[in-house]
């Protein structure tokens, strides 16, 4: 998932594989999302985001909006 | 020139100006021996508590609150003046304090096994508190848990148990032989009295405790105990909520909670009975491991 996310963004997948949170170290912001880490990197490097459909793109999109995602990874979300 | 005391309340310690006979005989009454008058020894926060001058000193007198000179909040009529020094005491610790991540949660322990209980105002949080630190738990905060970083372990910071409305004549019924202080009536946040914790609470104070559990209760009057396991990042989202310093600390908050919410059990609670729940938390929390 590093790859993925921008310097100074911290994450930890929890154990119970109820989801992962992130911080923004810059801004101190955190967000929570309802994912396992293989089905997040999943979702970012394979373009499912570009179905445009349910709440899960509109995680990704607000991740990338808010600075812990890297958006060139994020396929056709600049299209939008 | 006011009276200056000093109050020693590991980890912090605070000198106290004042020549308020109410927050003096409070003090007392709270603190026990840990009120004492001044002594030479530099204390960690320099509070004050005064009634304001001029024609307010007449007039619908006022108490004023400084903390190292500042003067935080806007005056308070002077029959909230001990609660105002109490609620000072607590936004001086949370807005100075770094050392530590501060969660805006009560923790109570069972020998070495301590549980954090985060919660908003009217969830029963404060009378639940009260019942567990006279019922075999040892206090080690009411308001604010201090865990040290990246370890599971807090540090007491022992005060009296804030109740509120309905909570003080639960409190006074069920604990005749505690030590009050008079009622603040009419304050934001409706009447409020302070408990001191049983001595052992106070004897305990300097001894550190190890999170087993983090329970969220809710106090509902027509509701039998009901039980739900929280998953992880809910839990920890809940926490970083109730974190004061969260946003100064950042990664070092970010990394503390995420190793405490990994390595404990996690609960919501819906209850109307406090001595079903303390049954709770001792067989499933405390005795779990």
């Amino acid at each position: 998932l590093k790859a993925f996310l921008n310097k100074g963004v911290c994450f930890h997948f929890f154990g119970d594989s109820s989801g992962c949170v992130l911080l923004n170290t810059f801004s101190g912001e955190t967000l929570s999302v309802g994912l396992t880490q293989a089905d997040l990197v999943k979702l970012i490097s394979s373009g499912q985001a570009n179905d445009k459909t349910g709440a899960t793109l509109d995680t990704i999109i607000n991740l990338v909006n808010k600075g812990f995602l890297k958006s060139i990874y994020v396929q056709g979300l600049n299209a939008e | 020139m006011p009276n200056s005391y000093f109050l020693d309340l590991h980890p912090f310690s605070f000198s106290v100006k004042t020549d308020l006979p109410q927050v003096i005989e409070n003090l007392s009454t709270i603190y026990g021996k840990r009120f004492k008058k001044h002594i030479d020894e530099v204390a960690d926060y320099e509070l004050s508590v005064q009634k304001s001058s001029g024609i307010r000193s007449f007039i619908r007198p006022q108490a004023c609150f400084f903390c190292d000179q500042q003067e935080p909040f806007k005056p308070l009529s002077l029959q909230k003046a001990y609660a105002f020094l109490e609620w000072g005491m607590n936004w001086t610790v949370a807005a100075n304090e770094v050392q530590n991540v501060i969660i805006h949660s009560a923790v109570l322990a069972k020998g070495n096994k301590a549980i954090l209980f985060p919660a908003p105002p009217g969830s029963g949080k404060s009378t639940l508190t009260a019942y567990l630190a006279h019922n075999g738990w040892r206090l080690l905060s009411d308001e604010m848990a201090l865990i040290v970083p990246n370890t599971k372990t807090v540090v007491p910071f022992v005060r009296p148990i804030c109740l509120k409305n309905q909570s003080i004549d639960i409190a006074t019924n069920l604990f005749p032989q505690g030590q009050f202080s008079n009622i603040a009536r009419d304050t934001h946040k409706g009447d409020v009295i302070h408990l001191s914790p049983p001595e052992s609470s106070w004897e305990n104070q300097t001894n550190t405790a190890e999170l087993v559990g983090v329970v969220f209760p809710n106090y509902r009057a027509n509701q039998d105990l009901q039980i739900y396991q929280l998953d992880k990042t809910q839990a920890f989202m809940q926490l970083v909520d109730n974190a004061f310093n969260y946003s100064v600390l950042r990664e070092t908050a970010f990394s503390t909670l995420t190793k405490v919410i990994e390595n404990v059990q996690t609960f919501e609670i819906f209850h109307n009975d406090l001595a079903q729940v303390a049954e709770f938390l001792e067989q499933e929390i405390i005795d779990y491991e």
